[in-house]
């Protein structure tokens, strides 16, 4: 595992996260190329299945990328993934995964510069975390 | 990662609606005037909702237009068509206070008048055109000094008092003043091509008149440059500035000293002023902006303006369907530009208009009923309360009435319900592919 | 309906590890509902298993299906084409599903996923509440409609003990005492005199106290 490049997965909310993620390459403000986006409809469309399979395929860290709060489009999707999350930190710790690889973020569609800082921030703390023990197992 | 999505994908049905073919435009100002005219010129009933007593916007202070146009006879002009229109509705000092709905049948209220007397509005297409405001910066003595104005004064000023002008022997420009700079990165747009009407203005009437530009880069863009460039032969010297050294300012009675650093002399050099013209730009109206992005629940950029769809797909959408957004509620913009994109909502508004439903698209949420186990979860979680349990005993969600948010989808224990365009395939489909290329 | 929660993973790691293959198996009922056993928590717990015996170096061939119902002999039956190869089932059921498979599958070992927790009502999304203990002779249609066997930590009959204090249970604040809930609703009925019939001591035969219970529709049974 040396030169660990993480493998980051960002569900990212359609009307705030992913139009930030646009915005933020028509500022061309660079972001990790660690960070793969998955546009869903709404944060509150997150499955917790898909993040649980997003970590068993080899993913090192997985984040949530929803509307801030009182902004959802759809009246309350981030509070509800924001719930969700917290419940599927808790059953990682169960399996042995380190909660912290699973995150919630917040932004509206107009930050770019917001989306571009967290994707690097999460990469370098996932690096510092290094590789999932899930990917380490996979690779023995 | 997408063709692994694409290979997945399967035949979508689109949902459509009835569509009410009344328009609430927001805001006066000339983008508003404009789209409202062209829509009603076509027939359709527009309310046009105006914030202040009075229609005409930001434009009634400017006076000609850098080509030399008459602005206020046309403002005049746009201002009484629109009152006098069989189809338009003018309602002002109206407050937006809710929104609710759907797409092509929305629900509007707004308070109105000093008795703030409430009323509903239904209407298919909504067109924001609330503008912005001049920049209400107060650097460089702009409140302390009398001889410091911005350029909207100044051009009042030549517009109103030509004989001040001719009193004055020497001119500073600043630009840039409040724009591009950590709060508020933004440039305004119109301020160089502003300083170079005024310049061509003063020297107009008083071509003996000395003027300084003080500059971090001139944007005159497109054809403003030919005006650029006749400043220039007109002899209005254009001096660079950077931002870690600008301009430093100090009155001096009814003059004011500027000191400013010339690159090329590599000296610093100080002008005494009869006229310091600031060039503030403009900003977007936070407190409007930020209110009714709530109540309409739109997106904004980061310094407050609505942020369209795309920037090149979709420029004058906003992602409800059945949203414009016209003028400087937008972006930075010329009246030019303002008029532009107006006619370019109206001729988008009547896409929409000429049907007679609105097409939604196709992610709506399906209930595979072999699988429900009418647990009821999605009929409590649904935001808006559109599954239910149907006369079979199993969860129904009809499928124009569905907002397509999913939540339903990932929270239903029996996994039977799917998002279409976002199913599970799909989405796990992504995820292998991505592991695919990254473990490979 | 009956109510459930996943077991720990440790617990059910122990369960699963000395085999190769298994059936995880769910169902579409009382568990789907209660959020704890349906298709859902079955794709989540195959997940969870798969990576935690992954990192202990363990691989293991978890196949996942999820019935209609565990507890009848029929929906059961489904398994016999699929289960070919399989050296265990974890069952996501509650404990009469479990049964049912180990009754079936006389060669094959059946673990359980939950631990059943009791026949509950769902007071709103996410929160299930226990509401009756099954005891085989109702008192509901006296006390009111709230049940003081399901719903006292004592199981008082006669009213309430010294440490009701202020409507709450002395086991806790969030616990309601259950012979406040009859007061008052005895009193909203105006059956308050209800309240001082005196019950006698309660038969526990009916409620399991004589063995396993059955019920035998004759007309039905065959
Ligand atoms: C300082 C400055 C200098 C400029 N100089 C030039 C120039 O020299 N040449 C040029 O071509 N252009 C210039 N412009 C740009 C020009 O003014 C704009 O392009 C044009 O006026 C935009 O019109 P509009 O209708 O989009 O917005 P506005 O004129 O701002 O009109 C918006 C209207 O919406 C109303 N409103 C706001 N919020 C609400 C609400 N919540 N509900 C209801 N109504 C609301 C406002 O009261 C206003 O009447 C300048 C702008 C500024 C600020
Ligand atoms: S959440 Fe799923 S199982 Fe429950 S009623 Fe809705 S569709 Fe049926
Ligand atoms: S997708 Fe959203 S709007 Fe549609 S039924 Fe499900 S929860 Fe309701």
């Amino acid at each position: 595992m040396e030169n660990f490049e993480p493998v980051i997965i960002a569900f990212c909310c359609h009307y705030c996260a992913y139009t930030a993620a646009d915005m933020a390459g028509s500022q061309r403000l660079p972001y990790p190329a660690n960070v793969k986006i998955i546009r869903i409809p709404c944060s509150g469309k997150v499955d917790a299945l898909h993040i649980i399979k997003a970590f068993e395929n080899g993913a090192d860290g997985v984040y949530v990328a929803g509307c801030l709060e009182g902004d959802c489009h759809f009246k309350n999707g981030n509070e509800k993934a924001a719930r969700r999350i917290t419940y599927v930190r808790n059953y990682l710790e169960e399996i042995g995964i380190e909660s912290e690889r699973l995150m919630m973020v917040t932004m509206s569609a107009g930050m770019g510069y917001r989306f571009a800082q967290t994707a690097t921030e999460i990469t370098e703390k996932i690096r510092k975390l290094g590789p999932s023990p899930i990917k380490i197992a996979i690779a023995q | 990662m997408a063709v692994a999505s694409v290979i997945k994908a399967q035949p979508l049905v689109d949902q459509t609606l009835p569509i009410n073919k009344n328009i609430l435009v927001v805001g006066g100002g000339i983008s508003g005037m404009t789209s409202a005219l062209r829509l009603a010129d076509q027939g359709f009933q527009v309310y046009l909702a105006e914030k202040s007593n009075e229609l005409g916007g930001v434009a009634k202070n400017i006076f000609k237009t850098l080509e030399g146009d008459d602005v206020q006879p046309f403002i005049a002009g746009l201002i009484s068509q629109v009152k006098e229109h069989e189809y338009i509705q003018v309602i002002t000092g109206a407050i937006i206070v809710d929104h609710s709905g759907m797409p092509g049948m929305f629900k509007t209220g707004m308070q109105i008048g000093p008795q703030m007397f409430y009323r509903q509005i239904n209407h298919g297409v909504t067109v924001l055109a609330t503008g912005a405001i001049p920049n209400p910066t107060k650097e460089y003595a702009l409140e302390s000094c009398k001889a410091v104005r911005t350029q909207l004064e100044t051009h009042k000023v030549i517009a109103k008092t030509p004989d001040t002008v001719k009193e004055w022997d020497n001119i500073v420009m600043i630009q840039c003043v409040g724009s591009r700079t950590a709060d508020n990165p933004n440039c305004s747009r119109i301020c160089c091509q502003t300083a170079i009407k005024n310049a061509l203005a003063i020297l107009e009437i008083n071509p003996k008149a000395r003027i300084f530009v003080l500059y971090r880069d001139m944007r005159t863009y497109g054809f403003q440059e030919e005006y650029y460039q006749k400043a220039r032969e007109k002899g209005v010297i254009f001096v660079k500035y950077s931002q870690d050294t600008p301009p430093t300012v100090k009155p001096e009675g009814e003059q004011v000293e500027v000191t400013f650093t010339d690159a090329i002399l590599g000296q610093k050099i100080t002008v005494t002023a009869d006229s310091l013209c600031l060039s503030t730009g403009l900003i977007a109206d936070n407190d409007s902006s930020e209110e009714l992005a709530m109540i309409f629940k739109l997106p904004r950029t980061a310094d407050g303006y609505f942020l369209e769809d795309h920037v090149k797909l979709r420029p004058v959408d906003l992602p409800v369907p059945g949203f414009f957004v016209a003028g400087t509620a937008h972006s930075p913009k010329l009246i030019k530009e303002s008029i532009s994109q107006a006619n370019a909502v109206a001729a988008r508004a009547q896409t929409m208009l000429a049907r007679d439903s609105i097409n939604l698209g196709a992610a709506a949420a399906r209930v595979d009923s072999k699988l429900c186990a009418s647990c009821l979860i999605c009929v409590r979680t649904c935001p808006f309360d559109v599954p239910f349990i149907n006369a079979d005993g199993y969860s129904e969600i009809d499928p124009a009435k569905c907002h397509g948010c999913g939540m339903c989808v990932s929270e239903c224990p029996a996994k039977a319900i799917q998002l279409m365009q976002f199913e599970d395939d799909k989405i796990l489909a992504q995820l292998e592919e991505i592991f695919e290329k990254v473990n490979a | 309906m009956i109510t459930a929660e996943r077991k720990p993973l440790d617990e059910l790691i122990e369960y699963v590890k000395p085999f190769k293959r298994i059936l995880l198996l769910g169902c579409n009922e009382c568990v789907t509902v209660c959020a704890a056993g349906g298709r859902k928590e079955v794709g989540l717990l195959a997940s969870g298993l798969q990576m935690a015996l992954l990192k202990s170096g363990s691989n293991i061939e978890i196949q996942q299906h999820t019935l209609e119902r565990q507890c009848d002999p029929e929906y059961v039956e489904e398994l016999v084409p699929m289960i070919d190869g399989t050296e265990a089932i974890l069952s996501m059921a509650c404990g009469c599903g479990v049964q049912q498979l180990a009754m079936r599958f006389k060669n094959l070992p059946v673990f359980p996923a939950l631990n059943t927790k009791f026949m509950g009502a769902s007071e709103r999304q996410g929160v299930w509440a226990e509401r009756c203990q099954g005891c085989g002779d109702c008192v509901l249609g006296i006390t009111g409609g709230i049940c003081p066997i399901a719903r006292c930590a004592k199981q008082l009959m006669n009213g309430p003990c010294g440490g009701s204090t202020t409507g709450k249970c002395e086991i806790s604040e969030d616990v309601d005492c259950v012979w406040q809930l009859i007061w008052d609703r005895l009193k909203s009925l105006g059956q308050e005199d209800r309240y001082v019939d005196i019950m006698p001591a309660k038969d526990w035969r009916s409620g399991g106290g004589s063995g396993p219970r059955k019920i035998i529709r004759e007309d039905l049974a065959e």
